[in-house]
């Protein structure tokens, strides 16, 4: 599954911000009005870095955070989403709110989403990426060692 | 036992979960006595709801003795039906669904992440690395230990604000904590989830690595000494 090429939210969403704003009973239209701007302006960007995330239209909203920093990912579904294929993705930092940073709503592919976002996270991507430094640093430190073993050398011949 | 199932295609409830990252998990289950647990609270708040469906019929038998206009004993009768029905209807659901939500409960941990999958109505599966975790508690009410289980609390770095509205928002339930609950075995969970932790490379919050190139380091410090005494003598 390609995460690069996700955009948009599935119809789906829309099928249910519509049903989920009949909560409201009779004000059913300020929800629904709400949601309709914020399903029509969503918009997502993953790329190598991190996700970000936007939608509003009077008051907009941004969202961006690197796949490194991301804790913990939660997935939830209630009923209505579940018959509608959907689920929500809540992805932690650790920052101090209580809710999520970020919940990827309306994908399909939540779990291809989910499973990506794991191989990226911190503390589950493989290491390498922290290993190489280390080495080099390594590396560096015994050519220092071996210079000054030679300096030594050299003033020992003196 | 088609019953059961019916229920499960209604709500559309997953299968078993799948895997979480690293090696094939521990699978840990909720204790036969939480289900006790479980039943006991659903049973009270049934109890509740009898008491008050009881007392709104002597109500309206009340009303009738006194001088009320007949719409209102209407409404009345209309709306004490309906509490029966729905009384009726829950009673069976929520007993089913009580007993789906224990049986559908895993707590699973791999080598690297935890990932925990609960309810019925709503569908939870909360996955935490274990690089990530910062604490552990047990948990455990009086109830709870007259039963011999208890709840094995894992919180991840970040505040779970404690303002209504937020708590709201997350769906009454804090994001930075992954609970096994109702566990007969807290101990030992716990010892595994600290041992998972204490074999993570990085864990914490951006704790600096361990050195891995002491020995480099002290042959260094070795050759700079060295240096120092030969310029001395010299």
């Amino acid at each position: 599954m390609d995460v690069f090429s996700i955009h948009r939210p599935s119809p789906s969403l829309f099928k249910y911000y519509v049903l989920s704003s009949f909560v409201a009973g009779p004000f059913f239209f300020i929800p629904l009005l709400y949601l309709y701007f914020r399903y029509h302006t969503m918009r997502y960007d993953f790329d190598e870095e991190g996700i970000s995330m936007r939608w509003g239209i009077l008051f907009r909203r941004e969202i961006t955070l690197t796949y490194a920093r991301i804790q913990d990912i939660h997935l939830t579904s209630n009923v209505l989403e579940r018959w509608l294929g959907l689920a929500r993705i809540q992805i932690q930092t650790a920052s101090a709110s209580a809710s999520a940073e970020m919940t990827l709503e309306g994908l399909h592919e939540f779990e291809g989403v989910r499973d990506f976002l794991y191989s990226k996270m911190r503390g589950v991507r493989p290491q390498q990426g922290a290993a190489a430094p280390q080495d080099d640093l390594t590396a560096a430190l015994r050519e220092v060692a071996a210079a000054l073993r030679d300096v030594r050398a050299a003033l020992e011949k003196r | 036992m088609s019953w059961r199932g019916s229920i499960l295609s209604l709500l559309r409830v997953p299968p078993e979960p799948e895997h979480p990252p690293g090696s094939p998990p521990r699978v840990f289950r909720a204790a036969p006595n939480f289900f006790k647990l479980r039943l006991l609270r659903w049973a009270l708040t049934r109890l509740a709801a009898l008491a008050g469906l009881l007392w709104a019929l002597w109500f309206v038998q009340y009303l009738q003795t006194k001088q009320t206009p007949p719409w209102v004993i209407l409404v009345m009768q209309l709306g004490e039906v309906f509490g029966w029905v729905a009384f009726l209807a829950e009673a069976v659901v929520g007993w089913t669904i009580v007993s789906l939500d224990y049986e559908l409960r895993w707590y699973l941990l791999s080598d690297r992440a935890i990932r925990i999958r609960e309810g019925i109505v709503t569908v939870r599966e909360k996955t935490i690395a274990l690089a990530n975790v910062q604490n552990i508690s047990i948990r455990q009410g009086p109830l709870q230990r007259a039963l011999g289980i208890a709840d094995v609390e894992v919180k991840t770095a970040g505040g779970g604000g404690t303002s209504d509205q937020e708590r709201k928002k997350a769906g009454a339930e804090p994001m930075h904590v992954a609970y096994f609950r109702g566990v007969a075995n807290p101990e030992q969970i716990r010892d595994l989830v600290r041992e998972g932790v204490r074999l993570q490379k990085n864990a914490g919050l951006g704790d600096p690595d361990e050195m891995e190139h002491n020995d480099v380091v002290a042959e260094l410090l070795r050759e700079a000494k060295a240096l120092r005494l030969e310029c001395g003598s010299g």
